[in-house]
């Protein structure tokens, strides 16, 4: 490629900037969109596994109290539960693996109110902190398509809907409504994480649609985050920003064989 | 040009998937993961697993790569057969117009299999992984993902005629 | 198509002969090949068990009407001519001794045949070879692994021109053009060109068939169902194996 040498202090044209925003693309190391999209949905599982040993620990720390109180009255029976306990911790060499991850995945779906809550919680801030250095990146990269000259929500936005969907998840969103007052609709009609998930049943059963829609309901947590974390580095504290996702139909003339339900991410801003 | 059956083998020996037509003319006939445990597939497994021993050892050792089968003719049908490094074996039975079937059988682990199955998080991707290690040879759970099925039906409902 | 092995089954599934023409040793001994012999000749009647339902169907249907190449006793293998002899040993007559040929003529037989082999194992295509197997009348198996390989590909022309190499290293050009008639006039069902291989195998291995009846059976110090040890047997298929490459 014959890029005309950049002379310091000279300012660039337009296509000067997209040669050189385009060298710098190039010269960045890549990831794999694959291995990225499979560790990004891997984080909704792990973050049930996460709670559920959080809690055991919660239990285990209670039980030991408990323990040392009881210790003095029936050692024999510890005893052997601990030697069986042994025994078991021997016969594997490696920590016992988590459970498979759609094991996990559907006891999001089932577990009680306050499980579900920090497993909300904990892929919220996952995706807030992808969120927040991601802009540093994509605005630090000196795209020339990217241009704040005032923060201006709307292009706060179309930024989000541009250049962060694009770098996550590979595609831009399909639809952005808004009403100029602060409120705003993503639509995502093919919504990649969730594309191809499906569970087995009868597809004329309606419970069916409604199990899988509550099974990719964790799924669209980080994308949540991962708005209000663009939004936030580029000055819309979390507390004035609410942000909110739901499933939608899709438009006519999408194809079958994905998920059957569309995205919208609904986002309000309040005016300070 | 015509299929008879296909299958799916998981590496625990099961028949994870089958789907056999039989009318040629009609590529709605027939049945879907009916054989699952039927001797149909035990045998036709243990043809394939006998002939794959042989033929591994009556290959070149020296040359490094596996000496896999790729297809078994008798009078009267072919057996395709694809195994990939998983473990995972797709077979195709088919009449004698077409020397390889590896291409269709390739598209169908890469673009249908993986797609449907493997980037599914929903669904268990090893079928047997409930049941205790010495039981997994007698797996009784099989594919039945809606969009899997209807994905493979309409890639080989041209080629069933 | 360079013969690599050749395998005789006795009818009970007991290796009787064997030789390796490739000479590169594949650390195989003579234990593995007896499992081998019994292995294929399990396998050859598990095969014929899984005949599809559809094939079933269609040969019922078809058992009404005459036109048809499973009617009675099998598919018909059109003779192909010369196969594994050579074009001068036929006009060179002061060699008689190293002759191949019986008293059926100098090509064996010089007639279409029937295959007894009807729902079991014909060909075998791996990624380094291809094994043919012609059952006999008498339930005797003739394993011939060749080091032909299946082209890599579903395009019909790409599969005509292997069909041409087959040819080239198979059998004379001459013959080409006798095969397409014996195509003609046999039915559809052979019509297409991966079968031509396995005919000629056939063909080939109904003359080792040949060599076999001449120079086994008359041996009057051969038992039956034993190994083959005649060097008479050995010189001959040698000959003919040589004369395929």
């Amino acid at each position: 490629m014959s890029t005309p040498p950049i002379q310091t202090g000279q300012v660039l044209t337009s296509q000067q900037k997209a040669q050189q925003f385009k060298l710098f693309e190039d010269s960045l190391p890549k990831v794999n969109q694959l291995a990225f999209q499979l560790l990004l949905n891997e984080v909704v599982p792990l973050s049930m596994a996460v709670e559920e040993k959080v809690f055991d620990d919660k239990i285990q720390v209670n039980e030991s109290e408990d323990q040392t109180n009881q210790k003095a009255e029936d050692v024999d029976n510890s005893d052997a539960s601990n030697i069986t306990k042994d025994i078991e911790d021997k016969l594997h060499i490696t920590p016992e693996l988590d459970l498979p991850s759609h094991v996990l995945i559907h006891q999001i779906s089932t577990t009680n109110a306050e499980k579900r809550e920090g497993v909300i919680k904990r892929l919220q801030s996952i995706g807030f902190n992808i969120g927040s250095k991601l802009t540093e990146l994509l605005v630090f990269k000196n795209n020339p398509n990217i241009r704040f000259k005032d923060a201006e929500v709307l292009l706060i936005m179309k930024f989000i809907c541009r250049d962060v969907w694009k770098q996550i998840y590979g595609k831009q969103i399909d639809n952005l409504k808004t009403n100029h007052r602060g409120t705003f609709y993503l639509f995502d009609y093919d919504y990649r994480p969730i594309r191809n998930f499906v569970v087995d049943g009868d597809i004329s059963d309606p419970s069916l649609l409604e199990k899988e829609t509550s099974l990719a309901q964790p799924f669209l947590e980080i994308p949540i985050g991962i708005i209000t974390g663009v939004l936030s580095s580029l000055g819309f504290k979390s507390e004035v920003v609410a942000c909110k996702a739901s499933f939608v139909d899709k438009p006519d003339g999408t194809s079958k064989l994905n998920f059957p339900k569309g995205v919208s991410f609904h986002i309000q801003i309040v005016n300070q | 040009m015509t299929i008879y059956s296909f299958w799916i083998f998981d590496k625990h020996c099961n028949c994870i998937f089958n789907r056999e037509w039989t009318l040629s003319s009609d590529s709605s006939s027939g049945t879907t993961n009916s054989k699952q445990n039927s001797e149909t597939a035990k045998l036709l497994y243990g043809l394939i697993y006998s002939l794959r021993n042989i033929t591994q050892k009556l290959s070149n050792t020296e040359s490094g790569n596996k000496n896999d089968i790729r297809t078994i003719s008798t009078g009267k049908y072919r057996v395709h057969t694809y195994c990939t490094a998983t473990g995972l074996w797709f077979v195709l039975l088919t009449d004698f117009f077409q020397q390889s079937y590896l291409q269709v059988l390739q598209h169908i682990y890469s673009h249908i299999y993986v797609k449907y199955v493997s980037h599914n998080l929903l669904l268990p991707y090893d079928l047997t992984e409930n049941q205790p290690i010495l039981m997994r040879g007698q797996g009784t759970r099989k594919i039945t993902n809606r969009h899997f099925i209807a994905a493979l039906e309409s890639f080989l409902s041209p080629i069933v005629e | 198509m360079a013969i690599q092995t050749l395998l005789i089954i006795n009818k009970s599934g007991g290796l009787i002969y064997h030789r390796n023409y490739a000479g590169e040793k594949n650390g195989l001994n003579s234990n593995d090949y007896l499992i081998l012999a019994s292995t294929l000749h399990s396998v050859f009647a598990i095969a014929s068990q899984l005949t599809p339902q559809a094939v079933q169907l269609n040969a019922k249907r078809s058992s009404n009407s005459t036109d048809n190449n499973f009617s009675k006793g099998g598919e018909k293998i059109p003779y192909i001519p010369y196969v594994g002899m050579n074009a001068n040993d036929s006009n060179n007559t002061t060699n008689k001794l190293n002759k191949l040929g019986s008293f059926m003529g100098d090509d064996y037989f010089k007639e279409s045949f029937v295959s007894w082999n009807k729902g079991g194992l014909r060909q075998l295509s791996t990624d380094h070879f291809t094994m043919f197997i012609y059952q006999t009348m008498t339930g005797m198996k003739f394993v011939a692994i060749s080091s032909s390989v299946l082209r890599n590909t579903a395009d019909p022309s790409h599969s005509g021109k292997s069909n041409t190499t087959a040819n080239a290293n198979g059998i004379q050009n001459s013959t080409t053009i006798s095969y397409s008639t014996a195509q003609n006039s046999s039915s559809d069902y052979n019509s297409n060109s991966s079968n031509l291989q396995v005919q000629i195998a056939d063909n080939f291995l109904r003359k080792i068939y040949c060599i076999y009846s001449d120079y086994v059976m008359k041996d009057p110090f051969y038992s039956l169902e034993m190994p083959i040890k005649s060097e008479l047997f050995d010189k001959k298929v040698k000959q003919m194996v040589s004369n395929l490459e």
